[in-house]
């Protein structure tokens, strides 16, 4: 209990720590021109019919959509996939090096160091290499989960009676649990200059022995963002009662709440990896 | 300098790869076309919720939007994606015009898509109905004859005869209907076309239903030349040969009926009726049978027993109100015949309370004032029509806007009229087209008008209301008798 106690105080410091550092503005700014990135995309996407992304745009979707795909409303039917897919690939090529470089610039933050963003890029880009290995176990286990957790909830009359709203909350809390054993990888990779599979299995080592922590770490950011998800994902609902354009709002609203999520959940992580990282 | 360098190559490098790409633009045209026919659909779909209480800005605001697909494609698109969406839009435009009841607007969209799709495969035969079914509306006979000869030309052929279409099946006769009305004169083989169009059906799917179909049209035609025999002929041999088709009910009770009121056989109508109700006792026409044999019986002389079997028609078929409301007329009209008016009188203000929205129910206040009018009860006669106007009244405030509302108001206008109450009469024609909106009230409206002041010997109003008729309805069947009638006028002047 007292262990436990202990725990919820350093969870409680790191997220005072994380707020407190949103005073340099420099991390959130590393978000920010993420999610810029981001919105572009959004807008690259809307716009597939027009030159110059039609170009390439057009038979892409063609070949993985279909012909029926290029005609409006239905491009942004397939909005949400196709926006899900470039955030993949955006993730693994960005993402990955964003987050080391928060965590190193989030680090030099609680440790009251001052470190430029360009010390940090450049401390970040010789452990790319790892955090992309990282990066690539965890999200084929994601997509695992995304595949054959709502083919496994059909097989229960209990889910299969109900609408898909009840099977992707279940879904994406099983999504949590999977990024649950992979939350502190980017914290041992930069901080501890870890290789990939040492910093995969000590990452499920903190995870085995701090779950409530770890859990609540990773679930908070997602559940104030999963409204927002759930809503974007819904692009016949978006078409049907309001515009289509509404699908193309939707995902930037998620991905301005992301943003923030994401950059709570960095700052979280790295603040209590390094109380536990103190004590150890 | 050198980082100049770089960023200057890689400038070029994205501008060239973009410039590369730049794809196709018949898509980029045909997704913009798409954008634009969908907004038009919201709007559309804002005024469908109901047509009835939507405004003008809200048809204006569709028609628009549609209109503003057509003006930015103009001419061959050679896309067949964007020309669907511009026949859509066309059809959808006229559409929205009949809904506000501009059904001349309607015809103009359509003329303008036959103008630009003469021969489409896809909604051509549908615009043609829909132009020859607008111009029938404004009494454009000549034009809806055109268009559905063409639609008999084109699409008369039977291709399934055992799924034959309907609307195209029934088109011959329907064309000889309109040209009667239309004023063809008398001596010509008017239903000739027709019957060629029927036999060779016939001839050519012995036994189909096609067949069946045309051989009922063919008694219809009979049945307008008033050849009676030829109509029993024809029928019976239908319901030899076709006995088990869902339309065998029908066709026996079109044969009773036939006996009944076109050869007076009160006998061989019983019989028929009679067969028909032991062959199909379950049947719901079972109750027009049973309608059709007390008719038999009083026009026979059993009054009484008629009226009882009327009585139980009524009794048994409270679902059916055009049913109860002939029945409950033909015993009101069976005690008027009997001379008995007191209990006609109770009678037919049964048929009034009972079923008002019923044909019978719309007709009987004006039945029972014409009565005591030509009766010479003046009193009575004016307490009667006042009655009358009341009860038209309570149903055009409970029924607004609605085509019963505007037959209401003509019989407003006709008890006016008749007791020659010309400034209440002329304001009634003049209110009619704001009672029921669309052209059949506006044609209506200026008929009543001009009859009226013409009877209220106003003769420069009549002249200018006929003439406002002619300039607006230059094509009417009746055009020509006003334009007379208008001379006659200026001559009196």
């Amino acid at each position: 209990m007292e262990m436990l106690t202990n725990q919820l105080s350093k969870y409680y410091s790191a997220w005072r720590n994380c707020f407190l550092s949103l005073r340099q503005g420099k991390i959130f700014l590393l978000f920010m021109a993420y999610a810029s990135i981001q919105i572009a995309s959004v807008f690259v996407l809307m716009h597939f019919a027009f030159p110059p992304f039609s170009g390439v745009l057009v038979p892409i979707m063609e070949k993985y959509f279909g012909e029926l795909a290029l005609h409006y409303p239905n491009n942004f039917l397939v909005l949400p996939v196709m926006f899900f897919w470039f955030n993949v690939i955006l993730s693994g090529l960005l993402g990955i090096f964003l987050v080391g470089t928060a965590t190193v610039l989030f680090k030099n933050s609680f440790d009251k160091n001052t470190l430029t963003v360009g010390q940090s890029v450049r401390s970040t880009l010789p452990r790319y290499g790892y955090l992309f290995l990282i990066w690539v176990v965890e999200t084929l286990l994601l997509v695992l989960v995304f595949i054959y957790v709502p083919k496994l909830l059909n097989q229960f009359t209990f889910f299969a009676q109900r609408g898909n709203l009840t099977k992707q909350l279940v879904t994406s809390f099983a999504a949590i649990l999977a990024g649950s054993f992979f939350l502190y990888t980017t914290a041992l990779v930069m901080l501890q200059k870890q290789g990939p599979i040492r910093a995969i299995a000590q990452s499920l080592s903190l995870c085995f022995r701090y779950p409530v922590i770890t859990i609540l770490l990773i679930a908070l950011p997602n559940l104030v963002k999963m409204p927002m998800d759930l809503l974007a994902g819904r692009p016949q609902f978006l078409i049907s009662k309001f515009t289509p354009e509404m699908v193309g709002v939707a995902i930037i609203l998620s991905i301005f709440v992301s943003m923030f999520a994401n950059y709570l959940l960095v700052g979280t992580v790295t603040g209590y990896f390094m109380s536990v990282n103190q004590r150890t | 300098m050198r980082a100049f360098h770089k960023a200057l190559v890689v400038h070029t490098g994205v501008i060239l790869l973009f410039a590369a790409c730049s794809g196709d633009p018949q898509i980029q045209r045909r997704f913009v076309a798409e954008r634009m026919f969908f907004r038009a659909g919201k709007l559309y779909q804002q005024v469908m919720v109901n047509p009835r209480i939507a405004t003008h800005s809200d048809y204006s605001a569709a028609v628009g939007a549609y209109e503003h697909v057509l003006s930015d494609y103009p001419g061959n698109t050679n896309d067949d994606h964007i020309e669907k969406i511009k026949k859509q839009s066309l059809v959808t435009i006229a559409e929205l015009w009949l809904l506000q009841g501009e059904i001349q607007a309607a015809i103009r969209t359509y003329d303008r898509f036959l103008g630009l799709y003469p021969d489409d495969p896809g909604l051509g035969a549908f615009v043609h109905f829909a132009n020859a079914r607008s111009n029938e509306r404004i009494f454009n006979l000549d034009k809806a004859i055109a268009e559905y000869e063409i639609l008999i030309d084109d699409f008369g052929e039977v291709e399934d005869p055992l799924q034959p279409n309907h609307n195209i099946l029934t088109l011959p006769l329907k064309v000889a209907r309109l040209k009667r009305s239309s004023g063809v004169p008398s001596g010509q083989p008017l239903y000739n076309e027709a019957l060629q169009y029927y036999d060779s059906v016939i001839e050519q799917w012995p036994g189909s239903p096609a067949a069946f179909n045309a051989a009922y049209y063919k008694a219809s035609i009979f049945a307008d030349q008033r050849r009676w025999r030829k109509v029993i002929t024809t029928l019976t041999t239908l319901a030899k040969e076709y006995p088990d088709r869902e339309e065998a009910p029908n066709i026996l009770l079109s044969l009773g009926n036939m006996y009944l009121d076109g050869l007076g056989q009160t006998r061989e109508a019983t019989r028929v009726f009679d067969g028909l109700l032991r062959k199909f006792p379950e049947d719901e026409i079972s109750g027009y049978a049973h309608f059709g044999n007390a008719r038999s019986l009083i026009k026979s002389g059993r009054a009484e027993k008629g009226r009882a079997g009327l009585n139980e028609v009524i009794s048994s078929h409270p679902d059916n109100p055009n049913l109860c409301a002939s029945a409950q007329l033909a015993v009101a009209s069976s005690y008027e015949e009997e001379g008995n008016w007191e209990r006609a009188l109770v009678e037919y203000r049964w048929v009034q309370e009972s079923y008002p929205l019923t044909f019978q129910g719309f007709y009987v206040p004006t039945y029972i004032a014409e009565y005591y009018r030509k009766k010479g009860e003046a009193s009575l006669a004016r307490t009667s029509f006042q009655e009358a106007i009341d009860h038209y009244t309570h149903l055009i405030r409970k029924y607004p806007k609605t085509m019963l509302a505007g037959t209401a108001q003509e019989y407003i206008i006709y008890c006016l009229s008749v007791q020659e109450k010309w400034e209440q009469a002329a304001e009634a024609a003049i209110s009619l087209r704001n009672v029921h909106p669309g052209s059949r009230t506006n044609i209506s409206s200026y008929l009543f008008l001009g009859q009226i002041y013409e009877s209220s010997n106003n003769v420069e109003r009549a002249i200018e209301i006929y003439e406002k008729f002619a300039d607006e309805f230059p094509n009417h069947p009746i055009i020509g008798q006003i334009l007379t009638k208008v001379d006659l006028l200026r001559r009196k002047v």
